[in-house]
């Protein structure tokens, strides 16, 4: 179902007579300097996001700023945070809506998603279960475990977010290269990407040689 | 500008790199390049920590509950950490990409930006968190030199086919900063500038298709960098530069800390335009 929504997303809005190579999402992923600056900004706010949690995140861990009571710290480092998050996370949205389909079924891409729901899971927890008692170790040099195993958790899956970020423009475990039933290819949901399976006995049209959308689908456009 | 026109000698030895380990090893896997990138871009965000805090401490901004030398000295061993990673796998996918970061302009903008940005962040932060916002003679010289590498880098960034529009990056930074920590004033005339910044990109897709007009949306895009550049530019000097109202030493350690804080940014705004851009001249 998704994956018909992004199909649309990727090839109606803003196309001119049907044709789905005009539609807003590919001219932005083909633009002059657009797609770049976004995505540029994308890993520059990173510094923003990720550097101002990590320094939060040693303070519960009680490796840095241990003189510097938590809230201290967190009060006035949150605002950046925030902002970092803003920034990292509007420009994602566009970048992700230049191929949406490409993503939707990219095995890198979903294990991202995975960790920030990890991440976002961790922040509520957090929240709403340790910050309940933070008065009595707002001031340790060294916060109790269940500090430290927040912080760890939330330092951890903002790296594996970022490993996975990386890794989403590679082209390894794309669908194309999947064979039906794997691990990938449910997991990636290809059925949906490639459509129905081929007999195996007939002979392929020489057109279909390279692996294609639905027939009835446009093109995905070109991964970056 | 870029390494090529500077040193036109080192041609065959950078290609050379390529084919000798371990360029040639990482070269030979699909996995070892990737994961350098991978604990490249880490290293960013963790320096991205270590440098905004101190420098957002020397402008009063942030986590000011906590005294500047102790901001600087607990940050300190994350600063040489995320330094000495981003050096070492900075100088192995160079054996890679030699040839690339040879030819191009923002990889020449990165390295003399880099040059102010470590000047800055242990010649002049370091120093005047120690003594409490103050600067020396010594600090304040090295601070001047820092500040003239810095705006030859911006200079070549703005002015390289192959670079310029990384400077969007930049512009943006300060226009955070503006939004951030500047005065009530800036902010408003910062508000009209995206408005009227805003309008005009809206106005020239009418004008011009993006498709088929490629020279002229180039042309459009370069000045509305450039003159977007100067108010944000003329925005800082007039919140960061201005006669104090009370001490002189408070006015140097906020553009120290403004200074350094877009060192930075012009460090990895450059870095990844190595990659977006093109060789340019």
């Amino acid at each position: 179902m998704l994956h018909d929504f992004f199909n649309w997303v990727q090839s109606v809005p803003g196309a001119t007579d049907g044709d789905p190579s005009t539609s807003w999402s590919q001219q932005f992923a083909g633009s002059l300097h657009f797609w770049s600056l976004i995505e540029g900004s994308h890993v520059v706010a990173l510094m923003l996001f990720a550097g101002t949690i990590l320094m939060v995140d040693l303070r519960m861990l009680g490796i840095a700023f241990r003189s510097v009571p938590y809230s201290a710290l967190n009060d006035r480092v949150l605002p950046l945070t925030i902002a970092g998050f803003v920034l990292v996370v509007a420009t994602g949205v566009l970048l992700f809506l230049s191929n949406p389909v490409h993503y939707y079924h990219s095995l890198f891409f979903r294990a991202k998603m995975v960790f920030l729901v990890v991440a976002a899971v961790n922040i509520f927890w957090f929240h709403y279960r340790v910050q309940k008692s933070q008065a009595e170790w707002d001031a340790m040099p060294s916060p109790p475990a269940k500090v430290k195993l927040a912080a760890a958790v939330s330092l951890s899956s903002w790296v594996l977010v970022i490993v996975f970020g990386r890794l989403i423009g590679l082209s390894f475990f794309e669908c194309e290269t999947q064979k039906p039933g794997s691990f990938v290819y449910i997991f990636d949901e290809c059925a949906a990407q490639m459509g129905p399976p081929q007999p195996e006995e007939e002979a392929p049209p020489p057109e279909s040689a390279a692996p294609q959308a639905a027939p009835d689908k446009p093109a995905t456009g070109t991964p970056q | 500008m870029n390494f090529h026109s500077i040193f036109p000698d080192l041609g065959p030895w950078i290609k050379s790199l390529a084919t000798s380990w371990p360029g040639s090893a990482i070269k030979g896997s699909d996995w070892a390049f990737p994961a350098i990138q991978i604990v490249h871009v880490l290293a960013l965000s963790a320096l991205g920590g270590a440098v905004l805090l101190p420098s957002l401490r020397l402008m009063n901004v942030g986590i000011t509950t906590v005294s500047p030398a102790t901001t600087e000295k607990t940050v300190r061993p994350l600063l040489w950490i995320a330094l000495a990673l981003l050096v070492f796998t900075g100088l192995l996918m160079s054996t890679v990409l030699g040839q690339r970061l040879y030819n191009r302009p923002a990889f020449f903008v990165k390295m003399v930006a880099l040059a102010a940005a470590l000047i800055l962040s242990f010649g002049v932060v370091s120093p005047m968190a120690k003594n409490d916002g103050a600067l020396n003679n010594t600090v304040r010289v090295l601070a001047g030199v820092a500040l003239l590498l810095w705006a030859f880098a911006v200079f070549i960034f703005g002015t390289t086919m192959g670079a310029a529009p990384g400077l969007f990056h930049l512009v943006c930074a300060g226009a955070l900063i503006v939004l951030a920590a500047g005065s009530r004033l800036s902010r408003i005339v910062l508000a009209a500038a995206v408005a009227v910044v805003c309008a005009a990109l809206i106005a020239t897709f009418f004008i011009y298709n993006p498709l088929d007009m490629r020279p002229e949306m180039m042309d459009v895009e370069r000045w509305m960098l450039r003159l977007g550049g100067l108010v944000i530019a003329g925005l800082l000097a007039w919140d960061f530069l201005r006669p104090p109202a009370d001490d002189k030493p408070k006015r140097d350690a906020r553009f120290v800390g403004l200074l350094t804080i877009l060192c930075w940014i012009t460090v990895a705004a450059a870095g990844r335009w190595i990659g977006l851009g093109g060789d340019g001249g």
